[in-house]
């Protein structure tokens, strides 16, 4: 079954179609991209899966759960997590708590426990986050980095906490916007890298990209819309061809 | 029994509809909501109070007077309380006019006293009947005044230079600077129409209810914002429309419930609107958010 | 040891600085409320009520600050859905309502007030319960609630897609702010001995927003500093209490133009603070 699906998903803003009918199916254990021009809504789709939109009609569904209706956090619990193409960071609060926020939806303990527990023993699922965010952190390369605010760290590191960020909330399928954007070659073949080792450990990458080596390289299946619609969809050998990927991409201002 | 109660409704609901306009350019123009208005309509009754007093000068003398006073009054607020605040503190500029308000209402309570005072009889006032309603010479003034007042605004907006830099500024600030629109500038004289209306709008409203105190600005500010929050923020029409529709639920709300009420009302709407219809009854109009 | 009116600055510092922590708390949440006079309205009113019909004075003090929460998670509900300027109005329409309700209720002597209170507030309770209240606090800002809220102040939906509830977590910071509140309006009447609903309008409200644009907004200190800075100030200096509006809005004009923050922000210790000045030395 794939892990995530979506059924005719449309999205109208005050009349202009972002997305249009749109299916899709994402295979489990794939690293699966989605590519277009700018404006083909690409970004509008990871918003809906998130839930930070409503879609005007069609559904989504995580392992055949219904998405819609949830709210994201509901969703992240489930177990999709999603970076931001202009990642979002919480800039007042360091590498470490940043991946910690990730791990509110997997701390289930009440009020009540954090404010009458002994003192100086922390809670038992606090402990348990800690330590999974420090796994993160290693898996990622960033343990040495992890009290600095991330408003000082350097534009790739940042990245590097982005994706850190989402994988600290335990997913089963991230989902990516342009994740090699901004980075140069050695740090792209470095995330190329991570992503497969990612992966390898039986997550699901979906990811929003512009750089045709990278998709090229790293994808088991490549969905291609252009205007709110798919145009094209398989493995990079069949897309490469593809004239009308081709035409969608030279037709435009790119 | 119920049109003279639908005038006086009317009376109340254009001094409503004065305030809110100003408040409804303010927002719409600079995305402020101006906490000090009601103190401005304020000090416009008094200056008119004292320059009738003191210099024996007519009424519409006095009247245009205050709204001097007050038109210099917005300049001076918005140099401290706008202007020099830096935008990206967004309640920022708000609580600053919270501040200045404060400020002045004490102020007006040390200057002129904490009584309520009230004009003296200079005008004389003529009952005409139609039917079984009475409107003096007053009322009808005041109504002329509010409309011409009216009508004067939105053909400044529609078709001055300056009316449209206004506009512009509201619905895209970064693209009517970089056209030339001097921001500052605008923001003045957006400050300075406001605050006159609202000159005028305490001057009147002192007539309608014989009665001036420094603490009739706190309903002024309130009824005025909610006002302005029931038409959609920074909407003109929506302000005059939702100020006249005010005035007339009030009165009609003393006259067949009871007049302790009164208050009440204004809330009731203002919690009504934020749960059911934040952006108002007509829509926002405001700039760049 | 102390004066007699030492000791009633202080207890009045003390009621202000357990008020400027109940604002505070909803702002780690990103939830900025001029309506906490309100609360600390119902907090006194229910307490005074309660310990006037017999009811031992610190069970009349909780019942206060819980009646209080709980108004104060009705009020926060429409609140999770509006935002910024839109919230600051609900929680200034919120004060003024409770205002004019506490005016008409005959029951707590509507317009006349309610007097007679047995005066049970003393220096050392009031403290004490300033020092467990930043205490409790402070482990809640060290968990993962208090992550959660500061992630919702910076930055809503990104952390709602990393799994936070929104509006748990908002409403978490909003009714311990209300029940802070309660605590404080409870001690306020057993100490003051008599109120009425002019003690607790918007201007209460306002007054309690200055602790914090003094002291620092971003951190627990900061409203505990200012509280006490002006509260000793406007007690000490009898043309400061003459006065004393004129310079609270003079306070909040000038700390708006220069250091919107807070005017000790910067300055103010706190542990996280401390650290962060360490952190801006390092690559500056």
């Amino acid at each position: 079954m794939p892990i995530l699906e979506v059924k005719k998903l449309t999205k109208y803003f005050d009349g202009f179609h972002a997305l249009e009918s749109l299916d899709l199916a994402v295979g489990l254990g794939s690293i699966w991209a989605i590519i277009g021009p700018n404006g083909a809504g690409k970004s509008t789709l990871f918003n809906l899966i998130s839930g930070l939109l409503n879609p005007s009609k069609g559904e989504m569904y995580f392992k055949g759960v219904k998405l819609n209706g949830m709210k994201p956090n509901q969703r992240t619990a489930l177990g999709i997590a999603l970076t931001f193409q202009n990642l979002r960071l919480f800039p007042k609060m360091t590498v470490l708590e940043n991946l910690l926020v990730g791990q509110n939806c997997r701390i289930k303990a009440s009020l009540g426990k954090v404010l009458f527990r002994l003192p100086f023993r922390p809670l038992s699922e606090e402990k348990r986050a800690q330590v999974f965010v420090q796994k993160v952190l290693e898996v990622v390369g960033l343990l040495t980095r992890k009290d600095e605010l991330v408003s000082n760290l350097p534009y790739g590191d940042q990245k590097l906490v982005a994706l850190a960020r989402a994988l600290a909330t335990d997913p089963e399928i991230i989902l990516l916007d342009e994740p090699s954007a901004g980075l140069n070659s050695q740090e792209t073949s470095d995330l190329n890298r991570l992503l497969k080792t990612i992966v390898e450990n039986g997550k699901t990458i979906c990811f929003i990209e512009h750089d045709m080596n990278m998709v090229m390289e790293i994808s088991d299946m490549i969905t291609v819309l252009n205007f709110g619609v798919k145009i094209a969809e398989g493995p990079p050998s069949i897309i490469k061809g593809n004239l009308k990927v081709i035409e969608a991409y030279l037709g435009t201002e790119e | 029994m119920f049109f003279q109660q639908l005038i006086n409704g009317l009376m109340l609901g254009s001094s409503y509809a004065l305030i809110a306009v100003g408040y409804s350019l303010i927002f719409g123009v600079m995305g402020l909501l101006h906490f000090a208005h009601g103190e401005v309509f304020m000090v416009g009754a008094f200056i008119a109070l004292q320059m009738v007093l003191l210099a024996h000068v007519s009424l519409p003398i006095a009247t245009l007077g205050a709204m001097t006073a007050t038109a210099i009054l917005g300049i001076i607020i918005a140099a401290i309380a706008f202007l020099p605040i830096k935008k990206q503190y967004v309640a920022a500029p708000l609580i600053a006019t919270i501040g200045l308000g404060i400020v002045m209402q004490n102020l007006a309570v040390k200057i002129f006293g904490a009584d309520q005072v009230s004009f003296p009889e200079t005008i004389e006032i003529v009952n005409y009947k139609i039917g079984d309603v009475i409107i003096n010479s007053l009322q009808i003034i005041i109504l002329c005044v509010t409309l011409v007042l009216m009508i004067l605004l939105s053909l400044y907006i529609k078709n001055t230079k300056m009316g449209k830099a206004m506009r512009a500024s509201a619905e895209r600030p970064t693209t009517a600077s970089l056209l030339g629109v001097n921001y500052k500038k605008v923001v003045l004289v957006t400050f300075t129409i406001a605050s006159a209306l609202a000159g005028v709008a305490g001057v009147l409203t002192g007539l309608v209810y014989s009665s001036i105190s420094p603490f009739m600005s706190g309903p002024a500010t309130l009824k005025g914002l909610v006002v302005m929050l029931m038409g959609g923020l920074g909407n003109l029409m929506g302000a005059v429309v939702c100020g006249i529709f005010l005035g007339i639920l009030e009165i009609f709300c003393v006259a067949y419930l009871s007049a302790s009420y009164r208050d009440s009302l204004t809330f009731v709407i203002l919690i009504l609107v934020l749960i059911l219809r934040p952006e108002g009854l007509f829509g926002i109009r405001l700039h760049g958010h | 040891m102390i004066s007699p009116y030492m000791e009633s600055i202080l207890i009045f510092a003390g009621i202000n600085i357990i008020l400027a922590i109940s604002w505070y708390v909803p702002h780690c949440a990103g939830l900025i409320s001029i309506g906490q006079g309100g609360f600390m309205a119902i907090g006194a009113y229910v307490s005074a009520y309660l310990s006037l019909s017999g009811i031992p004075f610190y069970l009349s003090l909780s019942i206060g600050a819980i009646t209080s929460c709980v108004i104060s998670v009705i009020v926060g509900l429409p609140a999770l859905r509006i935002k910024g300027l839109y919230l600051i109005l609900l929680t200034i329409g919120f004060g003024e309502i409770v205002r004019i309700f506490f005016l008409n209720f005959e029951p707590t002597g509507s317009a006349q007030g309610l007097g007679g209170m047995f005066p049970y507030t003393t220096l050392l309770n009031v403290y004490l319960t300033v020092a467990i209240v930043m205490f409790f606090i402070n482990l809640i800002n060290n968990s993962h609630f208090g992550r959660a809220m500061e992630a919702v102040l910076e930055d809503e939906d990104a952390a709602e897609t990393l799994g936070v509830n929104l509006t748990t977590t908002k409403l978490l910071a909003f009714s311990i702010g209300g029940f802070i509140a309660g605590l404080g309006g409870g001690f306020y009447a057993h100490y003051a001995l008599y109120i009425d609903s002019d003690n607790f309008g918007i201007l209460r409200s306002v007054e309690i927003l200055t602790y914090p644009l003094i002291g620092g907004i971003s951190s627990l200190w900061g409203g505990v500093l200012g509280a006490l800075f002006l509260t000793s100030l406007t007690e000490a200096l009898r043309v400061a209490r003459d006065f004393r509006m004129e310079i609270y809005g003079g306070i909040i004009v000038l700390t708006m133009i220069f250091r919107p923050q807070g005017l000790l922000g910067k300055y103010t210790i706190s542990w996280k603070s401390g650290r962060r000045a360490l952190q801006l030395f390092k690559f500056k």
